[in-house]
């Protein structure tokens, strides 16, 4: 074994003024792939730390009404014959679409909505949660505060035909023989629950109150609230009923920023501008431009890799060069009783070693240049980088092995009369 | 020392095929100085190589110091060729990138011999063959002559119990060719088995035995 490697360094030390200028060239063009990857990689963890400054779980999309708040009003509902208007928030098309198109890449969650009088911008996943985890049992229930109940039962009671509008905004009818809230039409009960009985230790209320803590307000605004499932609330909600205009979020959760980027999109192609579907804080904007970044990087990849190939195939051919050389000298090994094998390993260490010296020096040259320039790449900082150290690695250990293959494969089966006879 | 019976051996290239062993038998015995001759082409080289391990031949059975060559494991051929077989080409072939101390070492290298006692064994037989002060040089710093002595060393470093020698005077003036001859001769009155090729009658002359060879066939004298 020690003999075995004394031959491998021997073999390169010896035939230096062969080896030295492709391992020189090498260098330099494994420096300029470690930059290039360097590069790829820079500008990908600068995205990645972008999105992972968006919690995708907490992404809350406002729609806002475009049209006057205080447009024509909806005519009269009439019980189990009514279908949303384009300008509804969701209408079931939209549910449909978005059910196929965006199956398993984003999920909508509740629709928030209903507050009196309070405006409330912020609702935060885990509050959520906790109606989730109140109610999982598929979508027929209904929390709100108790007085608020009562108020929905006795206006349901007093204008069923919609005297004073709130009957068209909500979702659900009261049967008033059963005492129970049905869907439009009839049908099973909906369950009501008190929002009183929820268990908001553990959930910070501050985002929903901001008098959440302070025991001089104890009527809290949440009490008001009413929170209806989704599945339900395309039915009802308009964006021209003046009542309820102040707050109308889904909440979603998205895989990728691409896939709330297209829901965007669609939401806001499919209802023509009547209602603007944004995310909170600009969010779409921010995830716009990732987007595009991601787009740029998908161009820059591959044409690193080619670029790369193109070098590492440049290289092959002129280690293949020293491996014609070297043939008769794998010959005369074998002849003077060299196992094949540890000729054929001798002849792959050589190269495997000159590679990976050339692929040091490169890693030298690529730091050393990284360090002094500090291009710039869009925004992205370019450092160096080990995951480009180990493709760059990688690279001339492939390239080691692939420009010695045709040597090796015929080299294994002739014998050493045959290869010395050939030369 | 060696058994050959019925050996053939076929060249084939493509769509080529020459038979350049046609049944060769023959019995050499331990100590003896065998010589071949025949003209250029008549198989020399080719029964040379199957004797020494170098390339397999088609039909036939080769005993080698009792051992049949034809089934064994490439292994074992290697092991064979490294600690029984010393083979001398025409042209020396030594590797130029080492020196002549290097190119001795290589056969011990592969038997495992540690870096101490592979330079001893290989500046003993470098003053056997008489070139102890050209330890350093590399081939291409040496005459024909010498690079044959090289080459010799080398051949013997593992002490083989045979000795195979492809034309070894052939790419040599007369006086470096006497001269290779007789460390030949004195190899084998040392005891080495040696079977030697060649074309000219006069090397011939230096063996106790010799072989005529003709297409294929060797016909004893
Ligand atoms: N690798 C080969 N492929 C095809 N034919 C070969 C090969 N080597 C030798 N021959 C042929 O085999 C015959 C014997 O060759 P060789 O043993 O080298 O002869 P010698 O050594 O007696 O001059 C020659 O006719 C030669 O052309
Ligand atoms: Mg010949």
């Amino acid at each position: 074994m020690r003999y075995f490697w004394n031959t491998a360094v021997k073999t390169i030390t010896r035939a230096l003024p062969v080896y030295l200028p492709p391992a020189l060239l090498m260098a330099a063009g494994f420096a300029v792939v470690y930059v290039l990857f360097s590069g790829v990689f820079s500008y990908r963890d600068h995205i990645k730390q972008s999105i992972g400054a968006v919690d995708l779980s907490d992404v809350v999309v406002t729609a806002s009404f475009s049209g006057s708040a205080d447009g024509a009003m909806n005519s009269p509902r009439i019980k189990g014959l009514y279908t949303p208007g384009p300008e509804a928030i969701l209408t079931p098309e939209d549910l449909e679409y978005i059910g196929e198109a965006f199956a398993g890449r984003i999920r909508l969650r509740y629709i928030f909505g209903f507050v009196q009088g309070t405006i409330t911008n912020y609702i935060t996943p885990d509050y959520l949660d906790l109606i989730g985890n109140f109610a999982p049992e598929g979508d027929d229930w209904l929390l709100c505060g108790r007085d608020e109940i009562e108020s929905i039962r006795a206006l349901l009671l007093l204008a069923p035909n919609d005297e004073i509008g709130f009957a068209r905004s909500f979702p659900f009818d009261y049967d008033e023989e059963r005492g129970v809230f049905t869907p439009i039409g009839g049908g099973n009960e909906i369950t009501v629950y008190a929002i009183e009985d929820v268990d908001f230790s553990g959930v910070d209320l501050s985002h929903l109150d901001g008098n959440a803590y302070d025991d001089r307000f104890p009527d809290r605004p949440y009490r008001h609230m009413v929170f209806i499932p989704i599945k339900h609330y395309f039915d009802v909600y308009r964006p021209t009923d003046r009542w309820y205009r102040q707050d109308r979020q889904m909440q979603v959760s998205a895989a990728d920023p691409q896939a709330l980027s297209d829901l965007f999109i669609y939401l806001n192609t499919a209802h023509q501008g009547e209602v603007l579907y944004s995310g909170k804080s600009h969010i779409a904007e921010y995830l716009q431009k990732i987007n595009e970044e991601m787009r740029m990087l998908a161009v820059i990849a591959p044409v690193t890799v080619l670029v790369s190939v193109i070098i590492l195939i440049n290289f092959m051919g002129l280690q293949m060069l020293s491996v014609k050389r070297r043939k008769y000298a794998l010959a005369v090994q074998m002849a003077c009783g060299a196992p094949r094998a540890s000729v054929l390993g001798g002849l792959l260490a050589a190269s495997a070693i000159t590679m990976l010296a050339s692929a040091v020096l490169a890693l030298g040259l690529g730091y050393a240049y990284l360090a002094r320039f500090k291009p710039m790449l869009a925004e992205a900082a370019m450092t160096a980088r080990a995951e480009a150290a180990a493709i760059l690695f990688g690279a001339a250990l492939l390239a080691a092995v692939l420009a010695n293959l045709p040597a090796l494969v015929r080299a294994a089966r002739m014998s050493p009369a045959e290869i010395l006879t050939e030369q | 020392m060696i058994e050959l019976s019925g050996i053939t051996k076929i060249y084939r290239n493509k769509n080529l095929e020459f038979q350049a062993l046609r049944g060769v038998s023959l019995t050499i015995g331990e100590g003896e100085f065998v010589t071949v001759m025949g003209r250029s082409g008549c198989g020399k080289s080719t029964l040379l190589t199957v004797l020494g391990l170098m390339s397999r031949f088609d039909d036939g059975a080769y005993l080698l110091r009792g051992q049949a060559v034809k089934d064994m494991p490439s292994r074992e051929i290697c092991r064979m060729r490294n600690r029984h077989v010393g083979f001398v080409f025409q042209s020396y072939n030594l590797i130029n990138e080492y020196s002549a101390l290097e190119n001795i070492e290589m056969p011990l290298g592969y038997a495992g011999v540690g870096g101490a006692a592979r330079r001893r064994r290989a500046k003993e037989l470098l003053e056997t063959v008489g070139l102890s002060d050209k330890a350093r040089n590399t081939p291409l710093q040496l005459s024909g002559g010498q690079q044959q002595r090289v080459a010799i060393a080398r051949a013997l470093a593992n002490r083989p119990s045979l000795l195979l020698a492809d034309e070894p005077t052939g790419n040599l003036d007369t006086g470096s060719g006497q001269e290779i001859m007789s460390l030949f001769k004195t190899l084998n009155e040392q005891g080495a088995t040696i079977l030697l090729v060649t074309h000219d009658p006069l090397v011939a002359s230096y063996g106790n035995r010799i072989l005529h060879m003709t297409d294929g066939l060797i016909e004893e004298e």
